[in-house]
């Protein structure tokens, strides 16, 4: 795999490249969606540097104080240093900033939470793809399967001839299907209901694919993002259950939010 | 119309893989990572391109 690439004497990190790439992604959807709900679709930009700023301290601040105890030096450089960031400290990060950015706005409703239910996995999928380019460690564990590979070369590398099982390209592929589904429904029911879904489905995926992943027991033979996910899963079955309960999931079909028909 | 879509990100993924094969990969995860990339590449695209579910283009 490649950790960097040099352009023109310039060192590039493959894992921002596509960690850029998922916020532009999450920008353009946002914008077109944003359109439909007859919104300013400059607000998709705001919204997108808000979460960026917001996810970048949230995943790091998690990491530091998940790892506070094999920390060494100065509390700046390890705030500023090195790697480590946690995708669940970055998604709580960059909801609280984009929560505040949605109060200042007075757009802090429904609507926002499902454009997040469909930016959120597109995001993921597109970000899997930089820890698989750059070996960062993502991998599974050791495995003997067709497709097993090594990442000799990767900014947290295999040791020679072993190889593993390429997590990060299942989660790409679960997490864009859920993208897809998410994004395909996203007229079909109430407001909310989306994200309810999307905590439910995001929970599963990690849920299933830490059994292949390298990450260690925590708790009951547990990892701790197999906790998290149990979590996302049991906050998003309530969720839908109390929506059922109050009115049903289904959009009405005068209750459209249509600003334009097509876009 | 979704399951069309589904059909394409799958079709796009199966195609650069090969493709990647076809090209001298060095093994087979190698060639699934550019069958990942090809598939988030087709997956923005639906998303962007797609028509909006249930509303008619006014072409048709």
């Amino acid at each position: 795999m490649l950790a960097h690439i040099h352009i023109g004497g310039v060192t590039i990190q493959t894992f921002g490249v596509f960690f850029a790439l998922n916020f532009v992604a999450w920008g353009l959807v946002t914008a077109r969606r944003l359109v439909e709900l007859g919104k300013p679709p400059d607000w998709a930009y705001e919204m997108v540097v808000t979460a960026v700023v917001g996810g970048l301290i949230g995943a790091r601040g998690y990491y530091l104080i998940q790892n506070h105890s094999s920390l060494q030096g100065s509390l700046l450089g390890n705030v500023f240093g090195g790697s480590g960031l946690i995708w669940y400290g970055g998604l709580l990060g960059g909801a609280i900033a984009v929560l505040l950015w949605a109060r200042w706005r007075d757009f802090l409703n429904l609507h926002l939470v499902d454009i997040a239910a469909v930016g959120l996995p597109l995001g993921y999928a597109i970000g899997r793809i930089g820890c698989q380019v750059a070996g960062d460690g993502d991998y599974g564990k050791p495995s003997s399967l067709p497709w097993a590979m090594g990442y000799p070369h990767g900014t947290t590398p295999t040791p020679p001839g072993v190889t593993v099982q390429p997590t990060p390209i299942y989660e790409t592929v679960s997490m864009g299907f859920v993208a897809l589904i998410l994004w395909h429904w996203r007229d079909r029911f109430r407001p909310g209901v989306l994200f309810a879904l999307y905590l439910v489905l995001a929970g599963v995926e990690r849920f299933i694919v830490e059994f292949w992943r390298r990450n260690s027991h925590v708790a009951a033979g547990l990892t701790a993002a197999q906790l998290e996910s149990l979590g996302l899963f049991v906050v998003g079955t309530i969720w839908l259950a109390l929506a059922a309960r109050s009115g049903g999931l289904r959009r009405r079909a005068v209750g459209r939010p249509v600003a334009s028909a097509a876009v | 119309m979704l399951i069309r879509q589904i059909a394409l990100l799958v079709g796009a993924f199966v195609i650069a893989t090969l493709l990647a094969l076809a090209f001298g990969a060095k093994n087979l995860g190698t060639a699934l990572t550019f069958g990942q990339i090809a598939f988030a590449a087709a997956l923005l695209a639906v998303m962007m391109l797609a028509r909006r579910p249930g509303v008619r283009d006014p072409e048709e």
